[in-house]
Order: structure tokens, then sequence, then C-alpha cells
């Protein structure tokens, strides 16, 4: 009875230290009283990194500028809502490495600087081509930093194109993020680039930035390319034209990618794809490592200056076997590019063959290098017209009826 | 005996507590035990009793030319003309040979004639405005049914107004709800129970449950809790839920308050119990759960889909108006990177000129919201206008150019107040504004942390808490299927068969079964 009794009291004894040391221990744990009001901070709103002559890093930020002429704009209910361009400012710091820089960044900001809202982090062409190795590692290592920011090279510098102001969106962030929104194919995020480059291929494709200087009008960004990235450092460049192979292997095409045939002089036909899907299926046959590359594509028909009538099946046939081989083509083309010419895995071969082969990947994975180069590929590229469109021929063609 | 019960009565006269006074004088009158065959006696000791009460009446007169009587009551508290009518002038005009109690009783035309034995029965008789009738000769006395005083007309209640439905509400008299839940239950199952507490004001309390779905268990325990009170005076219903709930420092309301029969009897039909006190037209209903306060009576009156629709509504609002300012100064003062940038710079220039820190400036305007509520709640409804026009400026346009607020907190904090208006019970609703400010506090703090860790403490006080043994936030937790049909979702009526928390040996079901699977069989011999 006794003994019932005195358990009941330490279990109560417990209940009371329990109730005492939570409010305690609430109040002590780590890391939280670093509030900081948002009119405090310096938001950065894209990044850019570059290599300057002497061999160091310069960090540049675009930082959103609360100016305040501004605030008496919002003061009333009338507030102006309108953002011009000139509300972002730059700032440039030198330093040895990518966190000496970024300490540095402190020192010339009056805020915070606060990295939770760059949407997009630039490299420099130089700084590409020498490795990004070393500040990818700074990069994924700070938790504050958006692993879902695009990353780009720059045709130049990273620092001329920050220094943008373009006209329509809120600043140059904006209008890249914009831009790949739109493009024919998804971007490159900095989780996405740090996958491919930790990776078993340890290749990459990052999107390329130039800039447009016409004379009448402000310049402005522009995604002109890809860059291919092996090893931590960029060893190509190719043009915006030239990527369609590249697309399909990787899986990022997306709708609304246009595709334009010529099958007689000067007589077009354009289609535009409404969804379209690779998959890669790996086989290993007696030591030959072979891919199949199977794409599925539905498309619409946008243009039709040729003489065809795509009410006929028969055409349609045709054009969609055209389509298929132009496709091919491209792919043919985009791996012979990997496989010879760069000798980098950018189609992340490896990641598909570790998963349908792990064993005889573990045996074979130091041998990828050479045998990237070896690897088979056969194409199954099915192409299905969806919608011809309003009209079968062409019948505005003066020969036509 | 008699000598010993008078110093202890002058001892505690000189004594502070004034119910064991009032207690130890009734305790005084039940020793001389019956009344006396003494007219004189039985009317002097009244005398006593009711000494510089200028609102009882002796009415003495005489039966039949030749027996005293008088008639004792509290004007106001009866019916004068029925009185005259009724019991005066058929025993003034009496030629009875005998004037027997038992034979007045047969010349008295009126239906609720109790005898009085004892002078406690009388007083009790009296104050409740019962008309007491002494005659000489007789050690009893009657009383009359004929009380009637003035009362409120039966009107809508306005603190729980709906679209749809009755408009009928409880009134301050006892006997008028009592009515009024018996015309919704017309069952004699309805059992109500009376007891009276309160030393001085002997409030009428009556305990109201269907015999058959409500657990005997609960109406023992409801009856076990009431037993021992003893309270001076009880004015209204929510003395005796303090003084009867589970928890008495919890913040939340552990049985329901309505002054709607409806929802009294919607309840009585799931085997709760009420409580009705006289002089308050706020009942009280136990067990209860979270979600019947999140509950409103238009949703069993409107169809079923808009019913959980807008139960839906009120959960979200419910959660918005504990949540909505801690999860603003959460965010804004240290996960800047969860909002969308657009959003964070438009945000960042509003507060650019604000002086205070995000908590300050919520601190600042949840107060002035509350300030401004309970001061347009207790004004006069023609100065409480002008109270929220005035209000709106001052928490609204005005705060924002004068650079004390930004506009997204006056957001905040407009739609955190209607979301806690949208609770359909004005007790759950003042709950949750009270728990809003730790929880700024702790968002402040701690930020999201905070916010979690006080979800985590005010869950796990819910989790404890019970309602007359119900836990609270049954059904969810600890879950049982079979209830589930009225919390998340309120199912069609057709569907809800069973009674909710219904001990296993009780009879469940609600409706017929047989109703919808006959159904088929009408239709084919049409």
């Amino acid at each position: 009875m006794t003994r019932k009794v005195d358990a009941k009291l330490v279990i109560k004894r417990m209940k009371l230290a329990v109730r005492l040391i939570l409010p305690v221990a609430m109040l002590t744990l780590s890391g939280c009283w670093d509030s900081t009001e948002v009119n405090d901070l310096a938001i950065i709103t894209a990044v850019g990194i570059d290599r300057t002559e002497d061999q160091q890093l310069e960090l540049t930020v675009k930082i959103y500028l609360i100016s305040p002429s501004d605030i008496e704009g919002s003061n009333g209910m009338t507030g102006s809502g309108d953002t011009g361009s000139g509300q972002s400012i730059i700032r440039s710091v030198k330093g040895t490495s990518i966190a000496d820089a970024a300490s540095r960044l402190q020192q010339v900001l009056t805020r915070k600087v606060f990295w939770g809202q760059a949407e997009v982090f630039m490299f420099g062409a130089d700084m590409a081509r020498h490795g990004l190795d070393e500040v990818m590692d700074f990069l994924t290592r700070q938790p504050t930093i958006r692993e879902r920011a695009n990353v780009f090279i720059s045709g130049t510098t990273a620092k001329e194109v920050l220094a943008l102001n373009p006209p329509i969106e809120r600043s140059v962030s904006d209008a890249l993020r914009e831009m790949v929104n739109l493009q024919t194919w998804s971007g490159t995020s900095l989780m996405k680039l740090s996958q491919m480059m930790s990776g078993k291929s340890r290749a990459a494709i990052v999107p390329t930035v130039d800039i447009i200087e016409a004379d009448y009008e402000t310049p402005f960004p522009y995604i002109s390319g890809i860059a291919i990235v092996k090893n931590g450092a960029m060893i190509d460049q190719i043009r915006e034209e030239d990527t369609l192979g590249i697309m399909w292997l990787r899986d990022i095409i997306k709708p609304r990618k246009t595709i334009t045939l010529e099958p007689g002089k000067h007589q077009y036909i354009s289609v535009q794809l409404i969804r379209g899907h690779t998959s890669l299926i790996p086989s290993i046959e007696d030591d030959r490592w072979k891919i199949t590359v199977r794409s599925e594509s539905l498309v619409k028909i946008i243009e039709n200056t040729t003489d065809r009538d795509y009410s006929i099946p028969d055409h349609l046939d045709q054009l969609e076997a055209e389509l298929a081989d132009h496709i091919n083509r491209n792919i043919n083309q985009a791996i012979d590019l990997a496989q010879q010419k760069w000798k980098a895995d950018i189609y992340q071969f490896a990641n598909v063959f570790h998963r349908a082969y792990p064993k005889i990947w573990a045996r074979q994975k130091d041998r990828w290098e050479e045998l990237f180069p070896k690897v088979e590929v056969k194409l199954e590229t099915n192409v299905i017209i969806r919608r011809p469109g309003m009209t079968g021929k062409n019948i505005f063609k003066p020969g036509q009826r | 005996m008699i000598t010993v019960s008078h110093i202890l009565s002058r001892l505690l006269r000189s004594g502070q507590r004034r119910s064991a006074q009032a207690e130890q004088s009734i305790h005084h009158l039940q020793v001389q035990a019956d009344l006396s065959e003494e007219l004189h006696v039985n009317v002097e000791l009244l005398r006593n009793i009711y000494a510089d009460c200028s609102d009882i009446i002796f009415h003495e007169f005489v039966i039949g030319g030749r027996t005293r009587a008088v008639l004792i009551y509290i004007d106001g508290l009866i019916n004068v003309e029925e009185i005259d009518r009724h019991v005066l002038a058929p025993l003034q005009r009496d030629n009875l040979d005998e004037h027997s109690l038992s034979n007045i009783r047969r010349t008295i035309p009126v239906t609720s004639i109790t005898t009085v034995k004892t002078p406690v029965d009388a007083i009790e008789a009296i104050s409740n405005g019962r008309p007491v009738l002494l005659v000489e000769k007789e050690p009893q006395g009657l009383s009359f049914g004929l009380s009637e005083w003035e009362k409120r007309a039966i009107e809508e209640p306005t603190s729980e107004s709906v679209l749809k439905g009755p408009r009928e509400g409880f009134i301050e008299s006892i006997r008028t709800n009592t009515a009024l839940l018996r015309r919704k239950v017309r069952s004699p199952n309805l059992k109500i129970r009376m007891i009276r507490k309160g030393n001085y004001t002997r409030t009428s309390i009556a305990i109201a449950y269907i015999d058959g779905i409500a657990s005997p268990a609960l109406v023992e325990e409801v009856m076990r809790r009431l037993q021992p009170i003893e309270i001076d005076g009880i004015l209204e219903s929510t003395y005796i839920e303090e003084l009867i709930e589970d928890n008495p420092f919890s913040l939340f309301p552990q049985m329901l308050a309505t002054e709607r029969p409806d929802v009294a009897a919607a309840y009585l039909l799931e085997g709760c119990v009420v409580l009705l006190v006289d002089g308050s037209p706020s009942v009280r209903i136990a067990p209860i759960t979270m979600y019947s306060l999140l509950q409103s009576p238009e949703d069993y009156y409107e169809r079923y889909f808009i019913g959980s629709a807008i139960r839906w509504l009120r959960y979200l609002f419910f959660a918005i108006s504990l949540l909505g300012p801690s999860l603003y100064v959460a965010i804004l003062t240290f996960h800047q990177e969860m909002i969308p940038t657009p959003l964070l710079l438009t945000m960042a220039r509003s507060r650019e000129q604000i002086p205070f820190p995000a908590l300050i400036e919520a601190l600042l305007m949840e107060t002035m919201f509350e300030a401004l509520r309970e001061a347009g709640a207790r004004l006069p409804k023609q100065i409480g206008s002008a109270v929220s026009i005035v209000g709106a400026l001052v928490i609204g346009q005005a705060a924002i150019s004068a650079g004390i607020v930004s506009s997204p907190m006056v957001m905040v904090v407009a739609i955190t107040g209607i979301a806690s208006f949208m609770s359909p019970r004005f007790n759950i609703g003042i709950t949750v504004r009270l728990l809003r400010f730790p929880m700024m506090f702790l968002a402040g703090f701690l930020g999201f942390l905070g916010v979690i860790l006080g979800i985590i403490i005010i869950l796990n006080h819910l989790l404890t808490l019970r309602s007359f043994g119900v836990p609270y936030l049954s059904p969810l937790a600890p879950m049982r299927n079979r209830d589930l049909k009225d919390v998340l979702i309120r199912v069609p009526t057709r569907m809800k068969a069973e009674y909710p928390h219904a001990p296993a040996d009780r009879n469940h079901e609600r409706q017929s079964s047989d109703l919808w699977s006959d159904s088929g069989n009408g239709d084919d011999s049409t």
C-alpha cells in the first residue's frame, strides 16, 4: 500500500518537473531569437558570381530597393502598385572565396543580407569555365538559400547581366525567372544542378543567358542556349536552335515547342507540341550496354504552306513519319555530341543503368567514363498528330481549290 | 435544544458567513416542525419572519362569517383577480357546516392546491408566489397555484439568430422554459427533475433529460455534482456551470450555453442533459465536445451539403481566428523566405516607415480591436454604431496614414476579427480570442516553432479535457467511426440512424432502419 502511494507521489513530482522544465526549455531553444523585421532586410533577388582577372571571386547581388518616395504613395489607399525598373540596386564585392565575398557583402550594406528570396543565380562565363564546384558547396550548404532558384550561365560576365533593368518586369531576376518559365524547355534549378553535378554522371546542362543590345530599346537579357558542364566546369555551349535533341533526351521539353519542316522548296509545315514524353530504357546484354530512347509526342499542326491536304489520313501518316525522322536526326546528333565530342553523360544514362542493374553498376561504375561513349542507342520515336487544325489543305494558295 | 440552536444562531449571526446564517435561520424554523393549531401563533411566526417586508400581504378574513382565516402572499407575484374570484369570493359566501381544510379545498375552484404542513413549506410557497391560506384550528394550510408575475415575451434570441428555423427563445421564467422544452419533446420520457439551490435566492434548477436515451450514469453524475452546491445566490446559469464543470481552470467551455429550445431539444435527443436555471434565459447542455461548439442549428435546417460546406468554412475560420495574427508575425519576422517574392516586396514597402516590430504592431491592433468590440457590445445601440464608425477609422485608414501600422496588418486583424465572429457560440469565440494573444507572443519570440509549441500545448490540454466524462475532442480523438457522421460533415438526416455516444446497452436506433429499405416495396405496389 505504501509503495503504491510512493509511486504516485513520484509520478506527481515528475509531472511537476516536466511542467517546469518545458517552458524553460522552450525559451532556450537555440536559433530562434534571431527575429528580423522585414524592413531591416536587404532582399537579394539575384546573385551573380564572376571570376576576376586577379583570380578573385566577385559576388554581385541585385537588391530590391524600397525607396522613401515609394512609401508616400502607399500611405493612402490609392497606393501606387506600380513597380518601375529603377528600384533595384547592385552591390558588388570581391573575395578570395565565395564565403569571403559573402561576408564582405554585409560591410557595404546597411541592412541584413537576406538570401531567402534570391531566385536567380548567374555564373559568369569565365567562372563557369574555371569550375563551379567550390561555389556550389557554399550555395547548397546554406539553409537560407532557395534550392528552387534558377541557375544560369552568362555569355559574358554575370555582373553585366545583373546590371540590366529590363523594362517590363520588376527586376532582372523576375525577367529571367519568367523567361525560363515560358521557355519551351524547363530550366535548371540549383537543386537539379547540384544533383547532376554530384550524381553518377557528373555532367549537367545549364541554360545560358546573353544580352540583346537593340538600338531602339534598352538592352535586355534572353536565354540563348545550353551550357554543358562536366566535372564541375563548363566545357561547351550550344545555341538554342541546336538543343532539340538534348531536350528530348533530358525529357525537359514543354508544350508550345514548335517544329518546322521543309518538305518542298519554300514549303513549310509547322507543328506544335501538345505533350511530349521521353523514357530511357536500359538493357545490358553480354557487356553491350544499350539504351532505348522511347519518345511519345502529341502535336497539332499550326501552319501548312505545302500542297498537302491534312484532312487525308495518308498525308497525316506521312507527316508523322517525317516528324519522327526529324526528331530522330536531332536525337542522334545530340547523342553523337555527348558521346564523341564532350564525352559527358548529360542525359543521366548512368542513373538509368544504376537503377535497372544495381549489381552490374556497382562493379562497373569506375569504368563509366570509358563505357559511356560506347553505349548503343536505339530510338523508338512515335509522333501522333492529334489536331490537324480547322482547315485541311492551305485554302488560300492560288493553285488550290 | 432550542437554546443550543439559539446560541448557535447568535454566534453565526455575528459571524461573517451570510450563507451559513441563512441556513441557520431556516434550520431554526425546522426545529418547530409543524404549524400550530392556533392561527394567531402561525401568523405571528410568519409575521416575525417576514418582518420589514413591505411586499408581504397578510389578508385576514372570515370564512362563512364564522371561521377566521389569513391569506398570505407577496404582492406582485400573484394574480389578484383570480384570488378574489376563485378563493376569497367562494369562501366568504360559504355556508358549510364545518370549515375543515378538506371542505375548503373542495369549495375552491383552483387546479393546483397543495397542503402546507410546516412554516418552511409556507415560506417556500409564499416566496414562489403561491398564496398560502391558513385557517383557524387547522395545523395545516393550503397554497394555490395562482402565481403570476411580469414576464418577458418569448422572443427570438438575439445572440443566436438563424435565417431558417424556429425563432422562439427561452426567457427568464423556468416554467415557461420547461414548457417550451415540453412542446418540442412531448414524450413522457422527457424527465424534468427540479431542485433548489441558493440559500437566499432559492433558485429552481431543472435537470431535463430523456429517459431511455440519456445514460442513467450521466444523469446521476449531474445530480451528484449539483447536490453539494452551497451558495448564497444563483443569478445566472453560469454560476452552476462553474460549480459543476470538469475543469474549472480550463479556458474552454465544457458546457454548451444556448437560448434556443430547438437546440436544447436536439441535444436532449442526443442523450445530453439540459440544465435550466430560473431567472436565466440561457440553459446549459452537457456533455459536449469541441465540435458541438462549432455547430450552428442552421446546419441542420439547411440541406446537408450546405450545412457541411458552411461547417467547413467555420472550421477554417476557427483556425484563422486562433492563428491569423501569429502566423503573420512569425512569417514576417522569422520566415521571410516563405512569402512569394512580389508579395514580400510589397509588404516590405508597406512596413518601411512603421516604427514598431511586427509583434508590437499586431498586439496594438488586436488590443484595439478587442476594445472596440467590447465597447460596441456594451453601449446602447444608438451610440454603438458611432463607436464602430470611429473605430473603423481608427484601426483602418487613420492608423495607416499616421504610420503606426501597415496595411497588411490591418487586413490580418480585420480577417481575424471576422473569423472570431464566425463561431456560432460566443463562449468558444472568446476563448480563441484570448488564446490568440499568447500565440502572438510565441510567434513573435520563436517564430513557427513557437506557433507549433502553442498548438501542441492547446491540443494537449484539449486531449485531456473532458465534459462530464466525454473526451472533449471525441469522436476524432479517441476515434469513434460511428459518431463521425456529425463532425466533419453533416450527413443527410436519413443516414443518421444511430445516437451518438450512446452506451452499448441502450437503445441505439434513432429512426427505423426499415423506413428506407421498405420504400422500394412501396414503389412496386403503385
